[in-house]
């Protein structure tokens, strides 16, 4: 069962074998397959909880309704946007559906650097095919890109660089270009779709609009949670929430995950939550061609470059390059210029195609919690190890846009960067990517509550466990030891199997 | 792939290591606060901008008269001529409504030091609301051109939402081509998979 915050009507006390929570990749699978095992589950999402008929396709409404903090939220220094879904089905009701399986290159750096010997390929492709049956994915086909993508398809073909379109979790996906204000079709296979109504349908209590602020710990042992019911409408608190628990997932993502961990006083014996921070920097580049493009409208995300890969092709600069589009709201920001200049890009917005350069940040950032409960987010790209191969993967799609037949090529820079040529691209080399020099946004948050061997640098074991205590478990994309280096969901969703196959085959070891 | 990758930037116990190393928010609150108040007690030029700005069609509740002045002003600044299509305030103003409080404190001063910065910082002897044209931009760019850090996060914050606000509007998209939302235009029926019978996977 599935409760709005609005259907509540006194105070909550709830009972439960497993409290989760967080509602996205990372709670969604947890539930569910604890819940298949026999547990009484309840899932808590401090998020709202939205069907098709909700999604009106209009920014102004769904910015509020699905983003964290309105789709506002951004790094202390305002430099780069910090895109997080926050609704039943988190991130994965907003993402563009790009399912990449995490590569074997990852983890077998993930077995070798933070001692997870567990994650061996045969293991978690075992949980990938069981996702990727319950979501539908399945590898679009060339013909299926919108003309934003295709340009990418055209530079891969002309210069000879790897690259492949995407698998999606999609069924009968029609191409309307809304992924990131929800599906209004139902083709997106989202955790609110899939994953919690599976949970629900065997007995988890799904409470909506149920906001965790703390943690109740008693010595080695989380005892409960305590929070708020949320009014739907105001979000401002309407009762109050108590949950008892054995065992305790937190899956809030990866900026809320340490938030939570730290209001709740959580002892943490590595020093490390909240650390470590990764964002996969997202640098968007423009090009204007003759013809129409309209990068909004089909398949945002279809193609991609992954010639420069590290993760999928041992290429140093460790970057994808990612066709996408956006609806006026989140895209024209983003649009070089001043005024009646700025405005004379977007009149030819049509014509222009857009794609990013997707960097796996070696540089990492933190986040810690401020006195009324929320994040700070520091962040600052690394001038050694990020920089260069950032402006190298700029320069390389500015490439990739002129082979396409791209009239003019425009980098991410305040102090403009626009080519004609190939050779013009190298001017990027010039620029300075201080903050707010550079356009640049993230939609993947890692890393801030490392899972790993090490007990002096990894808040979590590699049983999945918050080190200080027996019956805690973090399940999100905060526990990946490093940058994933490809869109996270898939690495998400096999990490939540993993560790929720762990707690199934050896309940007591969790409390339960 | 060698090493790990991502070591952590500030060791643990480091001293100050909770310190940011810019301005913090409330700081920058502060900073806005006393800025403003300091250059705007020493002027007395009129701030309500008039001119053919098209009126908000509901009432403002986070912008007064004075600070709407201001960001009618920005509004022609940063859209360029053209922002008349959409009355600037009233899309600023519910987009600060859907704000958290202290991040709409946080603009609203910025704002503020926004317009009373073209004393110091252009040697202009007219705040910003009364520039020309030509004068308003180039003052805007030369904060997103700054080599301060933190003149650059305040243009950024400013430019983002009068931009965002303007372009998520409907009167906006006739100037982008775009002919809105297709689940007005082209209404689909959807699959009914919110609660599936069968699990392909249940073990």
């Amino acid at each position: 069962m599935i409760v709005a915050g609005s259907a509540v009507h006194a105070d909550l006390d709830v009972q439960a074998d497993i409290a989760v929570v967080g509602s996205g990749a990372g709670g969604a699978v947890f539930a569910k397959l604890l819940t298949d095992a026999g547990h009484r589950v309840v899932v808590l999402e401090e998020g709202g909880y939205y069907t098709s008929a909700d999604f009106t396709q209009d920014e102004r409404d769904m910015y509020p309704r699905l983003y964290k903090d309105r789709g506002t939220q951004a790094t202390a220094d305002q430099a780069i946007g910090i895109l997080q879904g926050r609704c039943v089905g988190g991130s994965t009701v907003v993402n563009y559906l790009d399912c990449f399986r995490s590569p074997p290159r990852l983890l077998a750096e993930w077995r070798e650097v933070a001692g997870l010997g567990a994650l061996t390929e045969e293991r978690m492709a075992g949980f990938f095919e069981a996702v990727e049956e319950v979501l539908s994915v399945r590898q679009i086909g060339v013909e299926q890109l919108n003309a934003n993508n295709a340009k990418l398809w055209i530079a891969a073909q002309r210069l000879g660089w790897k690259g492949d379109t995407f698998h999606r979790n999609a069924l009968g996906c029609i191409g309307s270009g809304y992924c990131g204000l929800g599906c209004a079709y139902d083709a997106k296979q989202s955790m609110a779709l899939t994953y919690i109504p599976l949970a629900s349908n065997g007995g988890a209590l799904i409470h909506a609009n149920a906001r965790v602020r703390r943690i109740l710990f008693e010595g080695d042992r989380a005892v409960g949670l305590e929070g708020d019911v949320l009014d739907p409408d105001t979000d401002l608190p309407r009762h109050r929430l108590r949950v008892r628990a054995k065992l305790v997932v937190v899956a809030c993502g990866s900026i809320n995950t340490p938030v939570l961990l730290l209001a709740s006083g959580a002892r943490d014996p590595s020093g490390q939550i909240g650390r470590n921070l990764h964002v996969h920097p997202a640098f968007p580049v423009i090009g204007e061609y003759d013809e129409e493009v309209r990068a909004h409208e089909g398949i945002k995300q279809g193609y991609y470059i992954g010639e420069f890969s590290g993760v999928l092709h041992g290429h140093p600069d460790d970057l994808l390059i990612e066709g996408i589009g956006a609806p006026p709201g989140l895209s024209a920001p983003l649009f070089p210029g001043t005024g009646d200049a700025h405005m004379d890009w977007l009149a030819r917005r049509d014509r222009i195609a857009s794609a990013i350069v997707l960097l796996r940040d070696a540089g990492s950032g933190r986040v810690t919690v401020r006195d009324d409960g929320r994040p700070t987010i520091r962040y600052r790209l690394d001038e050694e190890r990020d920089v260069p191969r950032a402006k190298r993967g700029i320069e390389n799609l500015i490439r990739a846009f002129l082979a396409a037949g791209a009239r003019r090529v425009f980098g991410p820079t305040v102090d403009e960067v626009q080519a004609r040529h190939p050779g013009d691209a190298a001017a990027i080399h010039e620029r300075s990517f201080a903050p707010n020099r550079v356009i640049v946004f993230s939609a993947h948050q890692m890393s801030t509550c490392r899972m790993g061997a090490d007990e002096a640098a990894y808040p979590v074991d590699p049983e999945g466990r918050l080190r200080a205590y027996r019956n805690v478990v973090v399940c999100d994309a905060s526990i990946f030891p490093s940058a994933s280096g490809v869109n996270p969901q898939m690495t998400v969703y096999g990490l939540a199997s993993h560790v929720a196959d762990m707690v199934r085959s050896e309940p007591r070891r969790y409390g339960l | 792939m060698s090493g790990n990758r991502s070591p952590d930037p500030v060791p643990a116990g480091t001293p100050h290591a909770d310190r940011p190393p810019w301005p913090s928010r409330r700081r920058l609150l502060r900073l806005g606060v006393l800025a403003a108040g300091g250059l705007l007690a020493t002027t007395a030029v009129p701030l309500i901008r008039s001119g053919p700005f098209p009126p908000p069609r509901r009432p403002l509740v986070h912008l007064d008269p004075r600070r709407a002045g201001i960001v009618r002003a920005l509004g022609l600044f940063v859209i360029g001529h053209d922002h008349v299509r959409v009355p600037v305030d009233e899309v600023v103003d519910a987009t600060l409504g859907a704000l958290h409080e202290s991040d709409r404190k946080l603009w609203l001063a910025t704002l503020e030091i926004l317009e009373a910065g073209t004393f110091a910082m252009a040697l202009h002897l007219r705040p910003m609301s009364e520039l020309a044209y030509e004068e308003g931009v180039a003052y805007l760019d030369s904060w997103g051109r700054s080599a301060s850090a933190t003149r650059r996060a305040m243009h950024m914050a400013i430019r983002k939402t009068v931009i965002a606000s303007w372009y998520m509007d409907p009167r906006a998209w006739p100037v982008l081509g775009y002919e809105g939302p297709w689940v007005a235009r082209f209404p689909v029926p959807t699959v009914p998979l919110r609660f599936p019978l069968r699990d392909p996977v249940r073990r």
